[in-house]
């Protein structure tokens, strides 16, 4: 039994070497290469799914029943005008219906979109852009610089819009002909490319209505691949085929988002073929739909990067400050078992961290692992004086995956003394709290994640970990303020040479791994599944997936 | 929660004529004897009753019965199904269910007894103030419940758990909040009818003091919509609590409360059902046997069923 | 009639009015900052305070609540927080959802109940009895997500035969009815079989018994008519349920209703949007009620309104 046992763990390395090569990314391979026994598992799960996902796709004869696509999502989008929404959900619908001038691919190289090509000045303040010509948006109204322009100044007089923050380091924009447009920074920032492509353009005409959201809100004035057609907020959106796209465009003649919050029943929609394609699939079911024929199930490494913070200034009812000592931090560290995290909590759908952020962010620099330790842990609080342990509080938000992986933090760091008191509440509730002052802040521990939205690694760490960010300005519920780290982040924001960029954010990332003001917890994998007749699905870094060209065999 | 009991329409008007004045007294023993005599032929109560009675049983013993730690996690033995070493196999911790189970039963049956009683003993007092004193004692009351019952009992709890948090206090006070009008009108209602009873009328014309005649005269009155409304409310309650886990807001997942438990297991449905499947089973022999002891309290206690 | 119509009308606005009042105050009391939400994770202090200025948000209580009565003595409820449209927009477009649900339960529930109810007190007794209550009462006991949830694993994903989700055909629309209508049923059931039991010993029914009439009319005429009243006020009581009782099946069948509405906008602290929908439950549940008395009068004309 051993043997066969090992013998297939061999097998999968094998083969989840070559998946994982099959990505192009070296660290990917090189971190799996490393990984042991149970990562193994993690990723023979996702390299055996791997195999069998072309093997599928070539025997698969199911055909669609229609040409109409449905895709069931989690949660519903805020809002549909994409200057005043903000979260992931949001962006992915309301990017089939908005383009930027630039984008990613998935693996995190810029594109051309609306722009086709563009160059940035000597002093790394101006970047120009040449417009594709002939695009219309889908109110008629022409694409062209004037265009890029308008967006600008409409986030520049509507503070309430999201659309502020992307252009908050902009000086001007100034159209330097028809279809070439200039944005002008304060200063250089390394960033730019990367908020670029979260900065989505819309028609002029829709803009200057009086009430430009509620109009947004029924109607679309982008240029993407598909036009709104209905929508019920909360039940589904409903698209059709734009058919004067002007490029490769999708075949599928509508495609809808319904909204299903209960993961049994987007799980059975899929299976029956109510729907086409779901995302997330909830890890506890892929066995269930991995070997069903009709069935592809995509995984990929997600952005989303989970952690707990520790905040260095909560101080026990003794007096005494746990997390203010680095060697109780470490021992936390050494004390939590990230293969088991992914394991249990994941059931191996995800990755051990290997640093402060996801490997499929910029920059990313891996770091040594904390393997877990008892005996190094529990010295280490010795050390520090504290080991009898102490109780705490960790906030967590009330959904069953969060509060799963909260209670596996508890019974970890219940070895060495710890006792965690799970505070479970809902997201708003816990916005509250943790957005609080140093001051009044009632953060003792906090199980959180953070995903960058644009790929970048200063969106990655500045705002959770800066010291100029404690709540409210930021989300660093740490209070950890490291002069270096924050030096860092600022000069490599001005830099533009890639290499002192690369240098400056490896050396951000190594302090932040070896001070560790969190708990590492590791690296969610998004997974997708979709129905073989499915075609043309493209992704967005992270494993968001793109529906510019789908199409369904029927 | 559609099932719920809202209200007990029990229109006892006949009672009353048992119960003139010193023959309670003299008829106590008689009377519990001749109650236990009914109650004993009614089969399904009686089984009902022991059932009942086990459950208690455990709340008060079982947590040390439990052959696992209900906390003690098992990475390499998750979503086992039922064997010999786990009875009811194991979650998605490795932890024993059929320990947890056990050790769930005290808080499960306390928070759903602990809310109904504190409601109950609220809305009776409420209910008997205005049934005997009316006037704007009475307006005061019954607009309360109104206002009250104006929301459909889920969502009065939802709205209260938002407020004070999610934690198995917080559903404690939800669920006693939305008992408390349904006892105040059924009390309120029995009050009135007691209220002209002659021995009533009597022991006020012998100048008995409000409390006295209140509590000693027309409380025992309404005892039995009491009781019966009262066993029935335990099944809702526990419906209401597992209701309020399943919508995200019940008690503390680390807390092997039962309708937690099932509310956290619903992603493994199809994956290992056992999960699903023994919570809910015992929720629903719980709720069962609280309702049908109910059932048989209510048809021995109402004369007009002979 | 028409007075007393008139009467219960007018008398429902002050209600009306503490429950605006009590409502807007149980909203504000739930912890937790919509612009902070709305704005997201990276919004900056100053994006969050402009979110608040647009929506009034910083403005006194008092004035928030002054502001929001004027808007509604307009016909305007508010804008809703997280989706930007008005707030009766997006109620009316729950509600034809909701709607749907309230009477895939209504078609069946009460019509079964209340024929295994009168069944089961004619065949009193009898094993035909014991099987109907049987049935009444598990309905009652399980948990209504419990057999949602079942039902998808079983109906659809095994055997294929429903879908699992969303509105549309009226195939969508079986598994909800079920959900939905299980708890009336039961219910109802148990309260036509005491009332028509009640009934049964009544002295008409006696007496048109002994003057020879056929059994048959003897029921339907006399028995079963006159135990109506009791049953059409639990099924009123029952109906203001079922909305509730729509926040775990739209749920579990992810239909976008009103019921889901609200669970989501209390997720969002969007508070137009709840003010909005807990004065629509209550103003329903408030109307339902008038709806059930001005029926007693047409079942049984003896009764007068005054």
């Amino acid at each position: 039994m051993k043997k066969v046992v090992s013998l297939v763990l061999a097998g999968a390395m094998v083969l989840s070497l070559a998946a994982c090569s099959s990505s192009n990314k070296e660290t990917t391979a090189a971190a799996a290469a490393e990984t042991t026994k149970a990562a193994a598992e993690t990723t023979k799960d996702a390299a055996s799914v791997e195999a069998s996902k072309e093997a599928k796709k070539e025997a698969a004869t199911a055909k669609s029943a229609d040409n109409d696509i449905v895709i069931a999502l989690q949660a519903d989008a805020t809002h549909l005008d994409p200057h005043v929404s903000s979260n992931g959900i949001s962006n992915t619908i309301t990017n089939e219906m908005y383009e930027c001038l630039l984008a990613f691919d998935k693996d995190t190289n810029v594109v051309p979109a609306l722009a086709k090509e563009w160059s940035v000045s000597e002093d790394g303040k101006a970047y120009t852009f040449i417009l594709n010509e002939g695009i219309k948006f889908h109110d008629g109204e022409p694409f062209n610089a004037e265009s890029v322009k308008a967006v600008y100044e409409r986030g520049l007089a509507d503070d309430s819009l999201t659309l502020k923050r992307t252009i908050s380091a902009w000086e001007d924009v100034t159209v330097d002909s028809e279809y070439q447009v200039t944005i002008h920074l304060k200063e250089p920032n390394n960033t730019f490319i990367n908020k670029i492509t979260q900065f989505r353009i819309v028609s002029p005409k829709a803009m200057a209505m009086e009430n430009a959201s509620d109009y947004l809100a029924k109607h679309s004035a982008g240029t993407g691949p598909f036009i709104l057609s209905d929508r019920v907020d909360g039940g589904y959106t409903k698209m059709v085929r734009n058919e004067n796209y002007w490029r490769e465009g999708p075949t599928v003649d509508s495609l809808t988002f319904q909204v299903v919050p209960e993961d049994a029943a987007r799980i059975a929609m899929l299976q029956t073929g109510e729907a086409d394609i779901i995302t997330p699939v909830p890890v506890t079911d892929v066995a269930l739909i991995e070997n069903d024929p009709s069935i592809i199930v995509d995984v990929a490494p997600a952005t989303t990067y989970r952690y707990v913070t520790l905040n260095t200034e909560w101080a026990l009812p003794d007096g005494r400050k746990p997390f203010a000592d680095k060697r109780v931090r470490q021992a936390l560290n050494y004390a939590f078992d990230s293969e088991a995290y992914a394991k249990v909590v994941f059931n191996g759908y995800a990755k051990v961290p290997t640093s402060i952020f996801s490997d499929s962010i910029m920059y990313y620099s891996e770091q040594t692992p904390y393997t877990r330790d008892l005996e190094k842990a529990k010295s280490l609080m010795k050390e520090a004086g504290f080991e009898d342990g102490f109780d705490v509080e960790i906030i967590v938000d009330n959904t069953t995956i969060e509060q799963k992986g909260a209670t596996f933090v508890q019974q970890q760091l219940a070895d060495i003394g710890v006792n965690v008191k799970l505070l479970p509440n809902e997201s708003t509730a816990n916005a509250e709290k943790t957005s609080a002052p140093l001051e009044s802040t009632t953060v003792q521990m906090w199980y959180v994640n953070w995903a960058s939205g644009s790929y970048e690694a200063d969106g990655s760490m500045r705002n959770i970990l800066h010291g100029t960010k404690f709540p409210p300005n930021g989300y660093n519920t740490a209070f950890w303020n490291n002069e270096e780290f924050n030096q860092l982040l600022d000069d490599a924001l001005k830099m533009s040479d890639q290499k002192e960029i690369a240098e400056a954010y490896a050396k951000a990332q190594a302090i932040a791994w070896e001070e560790c003001p969190w708990i590492f917890l590791g690296n969610d994998n998004t997974i997708n599944a979709y129905k073989t007749y499915v075609k043309g699905l493209q992704y967005k870094p992270g494993g968001t997936m793109v529906f510019r060209t789908i199409g369904l065999d029927h | 929660m559609s099932n719920t009991q809202n209200e007990q329409v029990n229109t006892n008007t006949s009672f009353e004529e048992n119960y003139i004045d010193e023959n309670i007294i003299a008829d106590k023993s008689s009377k519990t004897k001749e109650f236990v005599k009914k109650f004993m032929k009614r089969k399904t109560a009686v089984a009902a009753f022991a059932v009942m009675v086990f459950l208690l049983i455990i709340a008060i013993i079982g947590p040390s019965l439990a052959p696992y730690d209900p906390a003690a996690y098992d990475y390499d033995n998750m979503l086992a199904g039922p064997s010999a070493q786990h009875l009811f196999g194991t979650d998605q911790f490795g932890r024993d269910i059929f320990s947890r189970i056990l050790a769930g039963a005290p808080l499960t049956l306390g928070v759903s007894l602990s809310s109904v009683i504190v409601g109950a003993a609220l809305g009776t007092v409420l209910g008997l103030l205005a049934g005997y004193y009316g006037g704007w004692i009475e307006r005061l009351v019954m607009r309360g419940a109104d206002v009250l019952f104006s929301f459909p009992d889920i969502l009065l709890a939802i709205a209260i758990v938002a407020i004070l948090g999610p934690g198995i206090v917080n559903v404690f006070i939800a669920v006693a909040v939305f008992t408390v009008p349904s006892f105040a009108r059924i009390m309120r209602s029995a009050t009135l009818s007691v209220k002209s009873a002659l021995y009533v009328e009597v022991a006020r014309s012998l100048g008995c003091k409000d409390g006295r005649i209140l509590f000693k005269h027309i409380f025992p009155g309404t005892i039995q919509s009491l009781i019966v409304n009262f066993t029935m409310r335990i099944g809702s309650a526990i419906m209401a609590a597992s209701s309020l886990s399943f919508l995200g807001f019940g008690a503390n997942v680390t807390d092997p409360e039962w309708g937690a438990m099932l509310s956290q297991s619903r992603s493994y449905l199809s994956t290992a059902p056992h999960m699903v499947y023994f919570p809910g089973l015992v929720i629903f022999v719980t709720v069962l046997a609280f309702n049908l002891f109910g059932d048989g309290l209510r048809d021995t206690l109402d004369p007009k069923i002979k | 009639m028409g007075r007393y119509c008139a009467k219960r009308l007018i008398e429902t606005i002050p209600l009306m009015l503490i429950i605006s009042i009590v409502v807007f105050m149980f909203i504000h009391l739930i912890p937790g900052d919509p612009a902070r939400t709305l704005a997201g994770v990276e919004a900056t202090p100053e994006e969050i305070e402009a979110i608040r200025e647009e929506f009034g948000l910083n403005k006194p209580l008092l004035q928030q609540y002054f502001d929001y009565m004027v808007g509604l003595l307009h016909g305007n409820m508010g804008r809703s927080l997280k989706s930007n449209i008005p707030v009766s927009e997006l109620i009316w477009s729950r509600f034809q959802y909701t709607i749907q649900l309230v009477f895939a339960g209504l078609i069946w529930a009460p019509f079964v109940g209340i024929f295994i109810g009168v069944i089961c007190a004619i065949k009193r007794g009898t094993w035909v009895d014991l099987g109907g209550m049987l049935i009444a009462i598990c309905g009652l006991s399980a948990p209504g997500f419990w057999l949602g949830l079942m039902g998808i694993q079983y109906f659809s994903v095994k055997l294929g035969m429903l879908p699992s989700a969303g509105l549309g055909t009226w195939k969508n629309l079986v598994l909800p009815s079920i959900v939905m209508g299980t708890g009336i049923m039961a219910t109802l059931a148990r309260y036509s079989r005491s009332s028509m039991l009640e009934t049964l010993r009544e002295d008409y029914v006696r007496t048109a018994r002994a003057k020879g009439q056929k059994e048959s009319i003897v029921m339907f005429r006399h028995a079963f008519k006159n135990s109506l009243i009791q049953v059409v006020t639990i099924l009123g009581l029952q109906i203001g349920g079922l909305l509730s009782g729509s926040v775990i099946t739209e749920t579990i069948f992810s239909i976008p209703g009103m019921g889901r509405l609200l669970v989501d906008s209390i997720a969002y602290r969007d508070y137009p949007a709840i003010q909005g929908l807990l004065m629509i439950f209550a103003l329903q549940y408030v109307l339902i009620n008038l709806i059930v008395d001005m029926l007693y009068g047409v079942i049984n004309p003896k009764i007068r309104y005054d």
